[in-house]
């Protein structure tokens, strides 16, 4: 019982984080507060509902390129005339790259829910130390995690993303130190296209179903999520992911059923107390980034 | 700085001018468009205020389309005494802000009667102004009781619906006759509707002898993980002969799934809120015993074999060229019916007159059987014969009609509790 908790609420708490790293990673670079990432998430939910009869990695794979492609295209149309705009320009223009995405989805290929049908060795249950638990709760873990652990190297190892990590500290700074802004960027956009491919992956799984405006709820979850972490710190914006994913799992096993319908209301209330402590978030320096 | 921002300015009044100018003349077109729309008293003028995109557009555009074909029926064979229906619509997009505009607009364009969305939450600004104009509203398919509640939105309020307390009550008459005696109820908190389908299962159930042996809500809305609720269930000390699941679609199908991928069993029934395609997808081929109560099985559902209900569908391929996807079309078509049923005995088209008549007419024949609409006190239906589907390895089959007389008064002034 104990160990089923367990395993579903970090699968939540790393599905989480992983939405909030795609967040994070474009604001620390661009300065970009991203309120498209949730249309890139349908652009990977929609691939797993196209490719539904192929092999599931087959739709997996599919899922990231769909997701990259939109990524990249809604980059180089709506972001790249914006580099040198601040902040508050390039959200409103993240909000235009949304609606368009989402209305155009809408009136294309999802005027309304379409649904998915589990996979049959994802539905499978397995006995784990004594606890029931299912294939897809497994992946849920595996993946998420394998992603994270793949982000932290990437962004710790190679140098792409030393150069990512340089342009999200100054990146005028960085620009004149050699990074090459044509590289850093479109990289940024294609990591944030694969996290949200594999997120939106494990979210259909989940869930069945994909429309139209289904990226909202994965958007709002990762911006909060970036927030309590600390919106300019990666570290930061993973724990601040994974509490949130872990404290929603905790609240649905203890609260009573007469306050479930409340528990956004708990949840967002231990935020506002997090962040009246400490509101540069939890990770982050004392200085609050604000472009 | 000055210098720089004169002619930046001068430009600017330039364009609101333009702007201004633009918006008179298009005002001065709608007038002119709304004289010919009240002046006329051979056409009985319906306004559809319904959301042809967001969230709730599932649920209103296919009855929408299928009012349509109806009335272009009733038109075709004469209309009704000699009068031609006349339809203008405006798209609410699923925002209660937009519903009272569009109401507004409509009442100012002298309408006979409004059409509202299929939910109670959207419909009540809408009715609200109609209510405050003295012209009736029908829902076109809100399940939630308080919409058809003479005191809750006004006298002038109708749904063309069962409800969703229909709904609940007829589920738990329905696991009653298979035997089943002790329920669970997996509560969606999201909508009324939900909610009520919920407490009227509850009632009615317990009313006819059963045990809610245990209950347990989840949030519901676009993003469902039930899997604390599905640990409870199985950490339950006998099994229940079934669960309820109040909830609807997308989030309703989801929460059966993730019931039945977490291992649980025993037959699920649910509300006519969870019909449609989307549920046969979301579910997948290995789901099996899973029931809800619907207002039709075709197309996507098998062994109703009615031949009316065949000639609904290909009327309505005809005309839109895709096949209804959910039975909340055939409401629609249905409430058109009852519509100008009621409106051929009516003395006027006068808001009070046309509320009369609505309250007084007969039933009407409908593809399901005979259906008994609205009466003085209860404004929305009570008997109406809810279709039984069940959920089969990818498959829909109609197991059977079912039919509550009444409905258990809970104390919550539901008008049409007996």
């Amino acid at each position: 019982m104990i160990l089923e908790f367990l395993i579903s609420a970090v699968g939540l708490g790393a599905l989480y984080a992983l939405l909030t790293i795609g967040v994070a990673l474009l604001f620390g670079v661009l300065g970009l507060m991203n309120f498209a990432y949730g249309e890139i998430i349908l652009a990977g939910a929609f691939a797993m509902y196209l490719f539904r009869d192929q092999p599931w990695l087959v739709a997996l794979l599919m899922a990231i390129v769909f997701a990259v492609v939109v990524a990249l295209l809604s980059e180089r149309l709506a972001f790249h005339p914006l580099r040198n705009a601040d902040p508050v320009t390039l959200m409103i223009a993240s909000f235009a790259v949304s609606l368009a995405i989402q209305s155009l989805a809408r009136m294309t290929v999802l005027p309304r829910t379409r649904g998915v049908a589990p996979e049959d060795f994802l539905a499978h249950r397995v006995d784990l130390l004594g606890a029931d638990v299912s294939v897809l709760d497994l992946l849920t873990l595996a993946l998420c995690g394998t992603m994270l652990v793949a982000v932290a190297w990437m962004m710790g190892r190679t140098s792409l993303g030393i150069q990512l990590r340089a342009a999200a500290e100054d990146f005028q700074m960085a620009s004149s130190l050699g990074v090459r802004a044509n590289l850093v960027i479109p990289s940024a956009f294609v990591t944030v296209g694969v996290l949200a491919a594999v997120g939106s992956a494990v979210l259909v799984a989940r869930q069945g179903a994909v429309s139209a405006d289904m990226g909202l709820q994965p958007m709002l979850i990762g911006v909060v999520g970036a927030v309590l972490g600390g919106m300019s710190s990666l570290k930061g914006a993973a724990l601040g992911g994974f509490l949130l994913g872990a404290a929603t799992a905790l609240l649905e096993s203890l609260l009573p059923t007469d306050l479930i319908a409340f528990r956004d209301a708990f949840l967002f209330s231990a935020l506002i107390a997090v962040l009246v402590v400490r509101p540069q978030g939890l990770l982050s320096g004392a200085k609050v980034r604000v472009s | 700085m000055l210098s720089s921002a004169r002619p930046f300015s001068g430009r600017k009044a330039i364009l609101a001018a333009a702007a201004a100018a633009s918006l008179l003349v298009t005002a001065g077109c709608s007038d002119s468009g709304s004289d010919d729309a009240s002046g006329d008293s051979d056409v009985i003028t319906i306004g559809f205020a319904l959301s042809q995109s967001g969230n709730m557009a599932p649920f209103d555009v296919e009855p929408g389309n299928a009012a349509m074909l109806r009335i272009k029926e009733i038109n075709d064979d004469g209309g009704v005494d000699g009068k031609q229906i006349k339809t203008v619509t405006k798209d609410v997009r699923s925002d209660p802000d937009t519903v009272g505009t569009a109401a507004t607009e409509l009442v100012a364009d002298g309408i006979d009667l409004l059409v509202t969305p299929c939910d109670f939450d959207l419909s009540a600004p809408g009715a609200a102004v109609a209510q405050a104009a003295s012209v009736p509203s029908v829902s076109i398919c809100a399940g939630d009781p308080k919409m058809a509640d003479t005191t809750t939105l006004g006298d002038y309020v109708f749904s063309a619906n069962a409800g969703s307390d229909v709904e609940g009550a007829t589920g738990a008459a329905w696991a009653d006759a298979q035997g089943w005696s002790s329920a669970y109820l997996l509560q969606d908190e999201s909508i009324e509707y939900t909610k009520s389908a919920g407490r009227y299962f509850e009632a009615e159930f317990e009313e006819l002898g059963g045990e809610v042996v245990g209950n347990d809500a989840f949030p519901g809305g676009d993003n469902v993980n039930i899997s604390s609720q599905v640990s409870r269930i199985k950490g339950l000390a006998t099994k229940p002969d079934f669960i309820y699941v109040a909830s609807w679609n997308p989030g309703g199908a989801t929460a059966i799934r993730q019931l039945r991928e977490g291992g649980i069993d025993v037959p699920i029934v649910g509300p006519a809120a969870l019909d449609g395609q989307v549920l046969l997808d979301i579910v997948g081929d290995s789901a099996s015993d899973v029931y809800y109560t619907g207002f039709a099985c075709y197309v996507y559902c098998t062994g109703a074999d009615s031949a009316e209900l065949d000639a609904f569908v290909t009327d309505y391929q005809a005309e839109y060229d895709s096949e209804p996807a959910s039975s909340y079309a055939l409401l629609g078509y249905t409430m058109v019916s009852a519509i100008a049923n009621a409106l051929e005995g009516a003395d006027s088209l006068d808001g009070a007159d046309v509320k009369a008549a609505l309250e007084s007419a007969g039933p009407v024949s409908t593809p399901i059987g005979e259906v008994q609409y609205f009466s003085e006190t209860c404004h929305k239906i009570i008997d109406m014969p809810l279709s039984v589907v069940e959920v089969d390895q990818g498959a829909m089959k109609f197991v059977g009609q079912q039919q509550v007389d009444g409905i258990p008064d809970i104390g919550d002034e539901n008008a049409c509790a007996s």
